[in-house]
């Protein structure tokens, strides 16, 4: 009787994680999580030369099993302050003033990061098969810019696309 | 300008400011997830995608599928929620401070409206309409 009450204990032990994993998703909510998530360690953080680059204007090709990330920044402000750009903690690129680049994702939830003086997390679900297109705003406030992540819907994404020349860069070693 | 007019804008000033903290201040950690926890409604839909939110712009949602739980962001806002039955309650939250809160219905697939307010929704809140659709 006691050793059936000790295993019926240790079975409801391990069963209540299991039946709690609806109610208590473990993502990451406060901003510290996300940023840390979205943005990686400090250690892991790559330094960039960028230039734009006038001659082409390649474009991704979308593919039924990934989702394609068009970075767009086609604001003026600040025009050689460099907006980095990462993805659950995986630095991918950075843009000037008028820059785009662009990449394929796996779908699926995913931390975006922008950094510039500050950083800002933008949090998708990517689907497979769909374009997305994404703008690292920069603003003046108040004195240092700011960058913030927006998703731009397909009509204003593609004509800022059209507008942009896409950005080289190297890796600082 | 009088020392009194002076004095009366310092106080107004500190009043605002002590107010603001008041309806700003909510931790999103404590009473946010308090707030959200109250509804406790198995879900009975999913709000997975990027949402036109008008004067909020494009809010991307995420829900896993099977639970509750929704993170996402929107207009520099950090979003967190929760699906109850038919009922979506978000919170618009930054640097760990609740800004606004939202109480929405789903009016089908593609359309979620009903309320915000400043800080944490209660039965005495001034509240806006808010509109989400796909």
């Amino acid at each position: 009787m006691r050793l059936s009450m000790v295993a019926l204990m240790v079975a409801c032990a391990t069963a209540a994680p299991l039946l709690c994993q609806n109610e208590n998703n473990d993502e990451p909510v406060s901003f510290s999580e996300r940023e840390s998530k979205a943005c990686g360690p400090k250690t892991k953080e790559v330094k960039y030369t960028a230039e734009t680059d006038k001659t082409k204007h390649p474009t991704g090709e979308q593919s039924a099993a990934t989702a394609l990330i068009y970075i767009l920044r086609s604001s003026f402000y600040g025009p050689l302050i460099q907006t980095k750009l990462a993805v659950d903690g995986e630095w991918k690129g950075v843009n000037r003033a008028h820059n785009y680049f662009f990449f394929a994702l796996q779908p699926g939830l995913h931390y975006f990061c922008s950094e510039a003086e500050n950083r800002s997390v933008l949090v998708l679900t990517a689907e497979a098969g769909k374009t997305y297109y994404i703008e690292q705003e920069v603003r003046y406030f108040p004195i240092k810019p700011r960058t913030e992540l927006a998703i731009l819907d397909d009509d204003a994404g593609r004509s800022e696309l059209v507008a942009a020349h896409p950005s080289v860069w190297k890796i600082k070693p | 300008m009088t020392l009194r007019t002076i004095l009366l804008a310092i106080t107004l000033s500190f009043t605002a400011l002590v107010c603001d903290q008041r309806i700003y201040g909510q931790s999103e950690d404590k009473e946010g997830r308090a707030w959200l926890d109250a509804n406790r409604g198995a879900a009975a839909l999913n709000v997975t995608g990027v949402w036109e939110g008008g004067e909020w712009g494009r809010i991307p949602l995420s829900q896993q599928e099977g639970g509750r739980r929704i993170i996402g962001t929107g207009d520099g806002w950090d979003i967190s929620g929760v699906v109850s039955g038919n009922e979506i309650y978000l919170l618009f939250s930054h640097k760990g401070k609740v800004g606004f809160s939202a109480k929405l219905t789903s009016d089908g697939p593609n359309l979620l409206t009903g309320v915000y307010a400043p800080g944490l929704l209660s039965s005495g809140s001034k509240t806006h309409p808010m509109r989400l659709s796909k």
